[in-house]
């Protein structure tokens, strides 16, 4: 069974595993099965190995997160889009302190914000998804309040 | 004898049609009418277009946009009193669950606890949320 496919830097659990044991016996375990007692240096460099790993172990990604690649990475927003963005938040706004919402509000809200990437439309119409869950808000119209 | 066999005709004609009608009807209905509590609400399609305050409403829409790295997903639903949930969803698989809503759908959702984000999306599809 293979642990590791990677031979130029095995998996960090299974380094640091290796590392500690080693550093705890204080010796190493050869293939032909004789073991050999480490220097102080060897042990000084068991000790960074360690700390090397560790970092490496706690910089890893929790693993339902993604760790984010430049194509996941949004792409930045041009100045017309930037510019729908900042009228889409002022409306919700505007409209949130009022503490109603219409068809129409809506409908001018989807106009504004339509050519915005879903995460940005998501992120300007957060405010009133909120309210309106909390019963902050009421949405006075038909079919969906967004 | 025209009047009787036009009268036996009639008869025919109709106790044809209860059938038809009986077996167009036939097994079991389930239109769950909108439900809702804080954070979730759920419901059929069915029951909610069919309900007699003709306010309630549940659905999903998702979209993408050319150039966009992920999608978006949208349940939304509105109880008889009038109250709204809703909430996003981006991920592929809770965008793959609201995309397989349909006419014979029981859709329950959640919200997160950031109130606007879905924790949870589930749509069953079966013959009792629909009507034939």
């Amino acid at each position: 069974m293979a642990l590791s496919t990677n031979t130029a830097r095995p998996d960090p659990a299974l380094r640091l595993a290796c590392a500690g044991v080693l550093a705890i016996w204080g010796s190493i375990a050869c293939d032909n099965g004789s073991a050999a007692q480490l220097s102080p240096a060897q042990m000084e460099e068991m000790r960074t190995l360690i700390r090397e790993e560790i970092r490496a172990v706690q910089q890893q990604p929790a693993p339902n997160q993604s760790a984010g690649t430049a194509d996941d990475a949004p792409s930045p927003l041009t100045a017309e889009q930037k510019s729908a963005q900042a009228s889409g938040v002022e409306l919700v706004n505007k409209l949130l302190a009022a503490g109603k919402w219409t068809t129409k509000n809506r409908d001018t809200l989807r106009k504004q914000i339509r050519t915005l990437p879903p995460m940005v439309q998501i992120e300007v119409a957060r405010p009133l998804i909120v309210a309106l869950n909390g019963d902050k808000a009421k949405y006075e119209g038909d079919g969906p309040a967004f | 004898m025209k009047s009787k066999q036009r009268t036996y005709i009639k008869l025919g004609t109709a106790s044809l049609a209860v059938t038809i009608a009986g077996l167009a009807i036939a097994g079991s209905e389930y239109p769950v009418p909108v439900n809702m509590g804080s954070d979730w609400a759920g419901g059929t399609s069915l029951g909610a277009r069919t309900a007699s305050d003709k306010t309630q409403a549940i659905s999903c829409h998702t979209w993408a946009m050319n150039g966009a790295s992920t999608g978006a997903g949208y349940c939304w639903a509105r109880h008889s009193g009038g109250a709204y949930r809703q909430c996003f969803a981006t991920s592929a698989e809770q965008l793959a669950v609201m995309r397989s809503v349909g006419p014979a759908s029981y859709i329950n959702f959640s919200v997160a606890s950031n109130g606007y984000h879905c924790q949870s999306v589930q749509v069953s599809n079966g013959s009792a949320y629909m009507r034939y």
